[in-house]
Formats: C-alpha cells, sequence, structure tokens
C-alpha cells in the first residue's frame, strides 16, 4: 500500500475517531437535542434530489438514533442494566 | 390503520402496583418496543409511556408509574404515583383507568394498596400477577370472590409468560367502553389501621391461605440471618467470589491474550511497515486486547451476583449489614445504591432515589463511587497480575486476596467517609431498614444467561465505541509530531501525548506516577478502563518489540517499581476517574455543589493514598 493511501486512511481513521468520541461523551440531553434539530432540519428540505437524501438519512440514521436516545434517557434503559438486588427492598417510615 | 381503529378513541391507563410485583414486566409484555422513557418534568423520577393495539384495533397508552406501598407518599416516586392517579400532576393527564397489579404471592400487601386506590373513585383493574407461581407453591384464594368483594374486575396475569397478559387485554376492551375519564378526587386515603382491618376481612372471606414455609429454609434463613454466623457467611462468600474471578479466569485470559499475539503478529507480517500498522497494532490492538483480556474475570464476578440475587440471598445480605450501615449512620436502604455501584456507581446513584431522607440520600451519593466498579477490575487485575505472585497462602491464592483487600478498603473507607459527612454536614436521624425476605429459589439459568449477556455486550460495546475511539487519537497523539532529526529517545517521548505526559508528571512525580501513567490518567477520566487501553497503547509505542500487544502485565512488571504499582491500586481505590458519574451526581442532586465536593474529596483521597503508599513501600524496600 503506497505511503499517501495509508495516511488518508490513518487520517479519516482518526477524524472519525475524534467525531465518534466527542459524540459518545456529549451529555445525552444534547445528544438528544442535536438529532431532534438535524431531523427537523433534514425533514424542511424540499429541493430533488437533495431532498431524497435528506429523506433517507432522516429515516435510515437520525429517527433510529432519537429514538434510542430518548429510551437511553431513562433509568430503566441504563447501559448497565438494573440495580442488583433491587427485588424485595421495601421502603420503610419516612419523611415524605 | 383502518377506519374502525381510527373510529374508537384511545384509551389511556396506569399501572399501579407495589415495587417489585412484575408491574414493568406486564408493561413490557402489553407494550412490546413501543415504549417512550424519560423523566416527569422538574424531578429525575422515570416516566414510561407505552401503546398497544387491542383486538378491536383500540388504540391503549400505557403509563407505568413508580411502585408503591401506599398512596401515603414516603418518597419522591409514591408522591408522584399519587399525584398521577389523582390527576393532581401538572401536565399529566389523569389516566382513564387504574391497572393495579397484585403480587398474587404477597396479596396482603397488595390489597391494602388496592383498598386505598379504590377509596379513591378510581376506576380500575385488578391483575393478579404471579398466579401461575402461586398456584404452584400451594397459595389458596378465590379469584371471583376477590372480584365480588372488591367490586371490580380482578384478572390472573403471568407477566413473563407470552400470553400471559390475554385476560387482562380482554378486560380492558370490555372496559374501555364504560371508563372514562375520572373526576378528580380531593377524597384522601382512609386511616390506616381501617384499612389494615379491611384488608384482613377480604383475605379471610376468599380464603387466602400462605402455604407453610419449608423447615429446611426455616433453618436456613435462622443461619443466614443470624448477626454473627450470617456475617461470617456473607464475609466467606465475597472472599470466595474474589478467589474465583482469579483462579478461573486465568485459563479463557490466556487464551484471549495469546489470540490477540497471534493477530498482532499476522497484522505486522502481512501489512508492511508504516503508519497503517503502527495505528493497527500498537493503537488499536495494543490498547483494546488490553482492555478484552479482562472479559472473563467480568463475567465470573457478575455470574455470581446474579446468581447471589436470583437466589434470595442478596435482600437477606441488605438485613445483615443494616447494622453496620446503621452505625455509620447510613440509612439500611443505602445497601441496594451501594450494592449496584460495584456494578456502576451511575446506577447505583439513581437507586438512591429510594432513600426518603435528603441528607440520607446525599451522603449515599458522594461515597457510592468509592464501592469497586466493574471498570476498575480491569486495572486492578492488571496490576495484581503484573506485581503479585501467583502463589497460595495457605489455602488461598494470594492475588485473589489482595483483588479481596482492594473491594474492601473501598468499603471501609466509604463507611468511614459516611461517618464523617453524617457526623458534620449530613446530620440527620436514623431511619430503619424495611425488607421483603423473598423466598429462596434456585437461579434460573435464562436470567443467568440474559443478565451476563448483557454485561458482555455492555463492555464488548464500551470496547468498540469509546475505548476505540479514544485509542485511535492516543495513538495519534502518541506518534506526532515525529521525533527531530538525531532524536535518541523512543518516538513517544517527542510527541503530544508525550508532552502532556510529563507536564503531568510533575504533578504526579511524588506520587510515583511516571509519565506514561500520567497519560493513561487523563483518557481514564471518560471511563476507568480506558486507562488499561492506554498504557497498551503508550507501552506499545513505546517499546521496540512489535509483539507486546495483549501482553502489557510483564512490560509494566519489567519498568515499574512496586510501590509505582501500590500506589497506582491505592490511587484507584479513591479517584473520581469517570466523568458521567460526577454528571450524574449534578443531575440528581440538581446542583454542582455535591459533584464538585465528590471530585475535591476524592482527588484529595486517592492523592493522599497514593502518597502514603508509595512512602512506605519506599521505606520498606519496594523500589
Amino acid at each position: 500500500m503506497p505511503g499517501w493511501l495509508q495516511n488518508l486512511v490513518v487520517g479519516l481513521a482518526v477524524v472519525a475517531a475524534f467525531l465518534y468520541a466527542t459524540w459518545l461523551l456529549l451529555p445525552a440531553r444534547l445528544r438528544f437535542s442535536a438529532l431532534g434539530r438535524i431531523e427537523a432540519r433534514l425533514g424542511r428540505v424540499s429541493s430533488m434530489p437533495a431532498a431524497r437524501v435528506a429523506r433517507w438519512l432522516r429515516e435510515r440514521w437520525v429517527t433510529p438514533l432519537r429514538a434510542r436516545a430518548a429510551r437511553a434517557s431513562g433509568c430503566g434503559d441504563c447501559p448497565v442494566g438494573p440495580a442488583p438486588g433491587a427485588a424485595g427492598v421495601r421502603r420503610g417510615p419516612g419523611r415524605p | 390503520m383502518n377506519s374502525a381503529a381510527d373510529a374508537l378513541p384511545d384509551q389511556r391507563f396506569a399501572l399501579v402496583g407495589l415495587p417489585n410485583c412484575g408491574k414493568t414486566a406486564l408493561f413490557n409484555r402489553l407494550t412490546g418496543s413501543h415504549q417512550k422513557v424519560a423523566n416527569y418534568p422538574g424531578v429525575t423520577v422515570e416516566r414510561k409511556e407505552g401503546h398497544f393495539r387491542g383486538p378491536s384495533h383500540r388504540q391503549y397508552r400505557v403509563l407505568d408509574l413508580p411502585g408503591v406501598y401506599s398512596l401515603r407518599p414516603t418518597t419522591l416516586d409514591e408522591a408522584i404515583t399519587r399525584d398521577v392517579v389523582l390527576g393532581r400532576l401538572a401536565g399529566e393527564a389523569q389516566p382513564e383507568l387504574v391497572v393495579l397489579v397484585a403480587d398474587a404471592t404477597h396479596l396482603a400487601l397488595s390489597l391494602r394498596l388496592i383498598l386505598d386506590v379504590k377509596r379513591l373513585g378510581v376506576p380500575m383493574i385488578v391483575a393478579l400477577n404471579l398466579s401461575d407461581v402461586a398456584k404452584r407453591r400451594g397459595y389458596a384464594l378465590d379469584r371471583e370472590r376477590l372480584a365480588q368483594e372488591l367490586g371490580v374486575p380482578v384478572v390472573e396475569t403471568v407477566a413473563v409468560a407470552s400470553d400471559g397478559a390475554e385476560d387482562l387485554i380482554a378486560e380492558l376492551e370490555r372496559n374501555a367502553t364504560t371508563a372514562r375519564a375520572m373526576v378528580s378526587s380531593d377524597r384522601e386515603v382512609a386511616d390506616v389501621r381501617a384499612t389494615h382491618a379491611e384488608a384482613a376481612r377480604i383475605l379471610e372471606v376468599i380464603g387466602y391461605r400462605v402455604p407453610p414455609r419449608n423447615r429446611l429454609l426455616e433453618t436456613a434463613d435462622r443461619l443466614v440471618l443470624h448477626p454473627v454466623a450470617g456475617m461470617l457467611l456473607l464475609g466467606a462468600l465475597l472472599f470466595f467470589v474474589f478467589q474465583a474471578v482469579f483462579s478461573w479466569a486465568a485459563a479463557p485470559m490466556d487464551a484471549i491474550q495469546a489470540g490477540v499475539a497471534v493477530v498482532a503478529h499476522w497484522l505486522t507480517a502481512v501489512l508492511p511497515d508504516g503508519v497503517l500498522r503502527s495505528l493497527l497494532v500498537d493503537g488499536i490492538l495494543a490498547g483494546v486486547g488490553s482492555v478484552v483480556v479482562f472479559l472473563p474475570q467480568i463475567i465470573i464476578l457478575f455470574a455470581f451476583i446474579l446468581a447471589l440475587e436470583d437466589s434470595g440471598y442478596l435482600p437477606r445480605a441488605a438485613y445483615l449489614l443494616d447494622r453496620v450501615m446503621g452505625s455509620v449512620g447510613l440509612s439500611g436502604r443505602a445497601f441496594i445504591p451501594l450494592l449496584s455501584s460495584f456494578a456502576c456507581a451511575i446506577p447505583g446513584i439513581m437507586a438512591t432515589r429510594t432513600i426518603p431522607n435528603l441528607r440520607d440520600r446525599l451522603a449515599t451519593i458522594m461515597i457510592a463511587p468509592l464501592m469497586t466498579c466493574s471498570a476498575r477490575l480491569p486495572v486492578y487485575a492488571l496490576l495484581i497480575a503484573a506485581f503479585i505472585p501467583a502463589r497460595a497462602v495457605g489455602p488461598f491464592n494470594l492475588q485473589g486476596l489482595v483483588l479481596f483487600a482492594l473491594y474492601f478498603a473501598g468499603i471501609a473507607s466509604a463507611l468511614i467517609v459516611a461517618f464523617v459527612m453524617k457526623r458534620t454536614m449530613l446530620k440527620s436521624a436514623y431511619h430503619p431498614l424495611m425488607l421483603e425476605l423473598p423466598d429462596y429459589q434456585w437461579p434460573n439459568a435464562r436470567n443467568l444467561a440474559m443478565g451476563l449477556w448483557e454485561r458482555v455486550r455492555i463492555f464488548m460495546s464500551r470496547v468498540g465505541g469509546v475505548i476505540l475511539s479514544l485509542m485511535v487519537l492516543l495513538w495519534f497523539l502518541s506518534s506526532y509530531p515525529a521525533p527531530p532529526a538525531g532524536a535518541v529517545g523512543p518516538a513517544i517521548e517527542y510527541s503530544f501525548a508525550g508532552m502532556i505526559g510529563q507536564a503531568l508528571a510533575v504533578v504526579f512525580a511524588p506520587i510515583g506516577f511516571n509519565w506514561q501513567i500520567s497519560i493513561a490518567l487523563v483518557p481514564g477520566m471518560a471511563a476507568r478502563e480506558v486507562a488499561v487501553a492506554a498504557l497498551g497503547t503508550v507501552y506499545s509505542l513505546s517499546g521496540s518489540d512489535d509483539g507486546v500487544a495483549g501482553a502489557l502485565a510483564p512490560m509494566i512488571a519489567a519498568s515499574w517499581s512496586l510501590a509505582t504499582a501500590l500506589s497506582l491500586l491505592a490511587w484507584y481505590v479513591f479517584a473520581p476517574q469517570c466523568l458521567s458519574t460526577l454528571v450524574v451526581v449534578k443531575r440528581e442532586t440538581n446542583s454542582w455543589r455535591y459533584p464538585l465536593l465528590m471530585a475535591a474529596y476524592l482527588f484529595a483521597l486517592a492523592y493522599g493514598a497514593a502518597f502514603l503508599t508509595y512512602r512506605l513501600a519506599l521505606a520498606f524496600g519496594g523500589g
């Protein structure tokens, strides 16, 4: 593999890793609102053929990602799963 | 969608029930994947809504409310449930119907809640969940008589069975035409004693009989719950778990390590020398391979935790530890959040929502990161494998003993911190723990397999996600800029990462950390186990041998002193490396005060403990 091609592949990998790591490390709320904005903007594209691409992007990528982000905002869908030993705990009397 | 479906108005109902009565399982059974999870406005109580179509094509919208014992709230969860049922919660429409999910094996408790809801004049269907378990174990009850006494429909459900909600759906279809939006009721729940008396009367009338407990299980409980014998048993059990984590994982770990080395050699052989080979071998394989190798240990640890949970032992451990918790001023209810923190501090911190007293809750949140989360296990395992000989001490494995000591150090320091906080900034009265002790049962193989698969999936998605991408970035920072002409040291020393590491090393030198460790601490802020991957990449780029991938332990054993390794272990007992934890603390406390205080006290403890450990180790000849 020629040197320039290696540099190109590695460069693309580094840029992709930077974007992906930044995205993963963003708070879920920011990711969710960003996806909402992207979804809305893609929905406004009306001129062909861009509209077709925008619709494809929205349906195949953004909307499913947004649905996943929505689910991930709750405790029940926390990636680490339910609390071990949570069964059977009863709350006693305490201050309201 | 057909026209018949369009003609029928949607119906909205809420699932109400005791915690752990199978309400969420029923919600999942009814709605499948059609769910939306968020929080109620302004609070951190989860709001789950889903929808499904009945046989008549009517659309049902289901709200899964937090579990409650009564409508007299003692926690935020309970207050939300009451307010939603009564239509008092701003922004939340009152449900037209309540499906009250009752655990058929704990009907006495559920009945009091049913009576509370019924008195409010709320249209209701009672779903007798776990009815299969109740029948199998010999519980006796007359369902029709129960429906007659309550004056509401009572159906049997088995939330875990594929057809377990059919009767409920049929009853919903029958009720859909009659149940309409409720008039908001200002009626308050009745006197507790009157409710108890009425529940007792109904139980008598319907012939509810709890089968006698097995004598063997009674004897087992006497031993397990004994203040001395029970504690000894708990200690022995935990000790066995940590021994097993090291002993049983050795062979699969060796196999993974060998596999990574084979791939590294193959890549080295087929790719020409250049940046791409360096990225794949020194960056990705050395980094990711260093973390993947710990998968067997994580599986073994969680197999034990899941089996103990499924068997019904963990709530008994909570009961046993209530006295210990109380002695440092913590609520016994802190046990479950703290136990959850052994998997990850984030669900542990979220689980503190069940603690009604704010100060107790804050104290539990503040010490949750001291519990040894699973992300710390790779760091401990790496350092123990590199510096602690795998020899026997009596009947025990020395490496297992050290791991046990590290977990114990986390627990002991958490108790000490709680003791100090509860006597200074977070003073409050002691609140007793009330527990329902479930019956013992053999762990369900399917549950265990699913739980373990979930752990593997989470671990591997972290490896393939954040760890992989950070390793690519770290490789870039460790490879560029290229060393100047005539440079004699390894190229990484002249790179961005080398410069950052050497700048940080000034701060960390007093505790024995070299510049390679200092670099690894930075990406370790994203997730603790990333530090191991970072060390793999940094050492791979520092060396001249291409075959280092997957063999990090011998490399650091050769280049670090024992004092440095012990200092790093002490650092990891305390250091709040994970930013996500601090973000969740901010969200849960709705203030920056507590996450900042947490970060400050944990860093101070980590630095202090590492300094002391390093200096003592040097004094005893560990340099």
